[in-house]
């Protein structure tokens, strides 16, 4: 298979997978922010509004 | 319905797509319409499994999946087939057929959505622009598409990375959307990003052959 068509490939399935793994994480909405909850980032961010 | 925003809306969208759909396919309607057609059919082609899957399944996510890994397969492999039966082989074809195949999905998707909105009224123009630019990103991506499934035709695994493409364009619109509720302006610029990339790439691809 073509180097190109291999890279490719590897990229899209990352994107896909990166993608999903992102939308799986538990979120939360603080103000306009939205961050993902680890909880440092979360008390940054309450602590910022 | 908000008679002049919609007319704005239509305008916007519409214009663009017919200039550039005469300018290109002024000498090759066929193509235009093949590529229209193509997309007709491959959405005729997928409603039932599509249905069926949504009837059976609840979870968002395994629709979403479903819904576009059916999206690849049918408009990447009704795309190969027509631009074979159509004998497109040149750049200027691929894109009249590319095209096509936007300004039909925009005529059947976009252009109901905005006369029979009943939301229309009450929002403004700058909340419906959105949808304004993912038209135009939808038919970059069908360009894009179609040049590497030009390259299809002399190679066949760049048939696998217009169906892994399609599929993964519009796993990300849907999950970004539905899933992570990402604000619109967000979720375009997302697509927007990735459909640049798959542009660049049909570029690359295109550019060894001619």
């Amino acid at each position: 298979m073509r180097k190109d068509v291999v890279f490719v490939l590897v990229i899209l399935v990352a994107v896909a997978f990166g993608i999903y793994i992102f939308a799986q994480t538990p979120a939360v909405d603080v103000g306009k922010v939205r961050a993902y909850a680890d909880p440092i980032t979360e008390k940054i961010l309450l602590a910022m509004n | 319905m908000d008679g002049p925003v919609s007319v704005i809306l239509f305008i916007l969208v519409f214009a663009p797509l017919f200039i550039l759909g005469f300018y290109f396919g002024r000498n090759t309607p066929k193509l235009l319409l093949f590529g229209g057609m193509g997309w007709v059919l491959a959405l005729i082609l997928r409603i039932i499994p599509l249905n069926l899957f949504q009837l059976l399944v609840q979870d968002l996510v395994a629709v979403i999946g479903y819904s576009a890994i059916l999206a690849g397969l049918f408009e990447e492999g009704m795309r190969f087939w027509l631009v074979k039966r159509t004998k497109t082989s040149d750049l200027k074809a691929g894109l009249t057929f590319g095209l096509g195949w936007g300004i039909a999905e925009a005529l059947v998707i976009y252009f109901p959505s905005v006369l029979l909105s009943p939301t229309t009224s009450s929002l403004g123009l700058l909340d419906l622009l959105p949808g304004v630019l993912e038209r135009y990103v939808a038919v970059l991506a069908h360009i894009a598409l179609t040049f590497i499934v030009l390259k299809a035709t002399s190679y066949k695994e760049y048939l696998v990375v217009a169906v892994v493409a399609h599929t993964v364009l519009d796993w990300v619109a849907g999950l970004a959307y539905y899933v992570m509720r990402l604000p619109v302006w967000q979720v375009e610029g997302l697509v927007a990003a990735y459909t640049l990339f798959l542009a660049f790439y049909a570029i690359y691809t295109i550019k060894k052959i001619y």
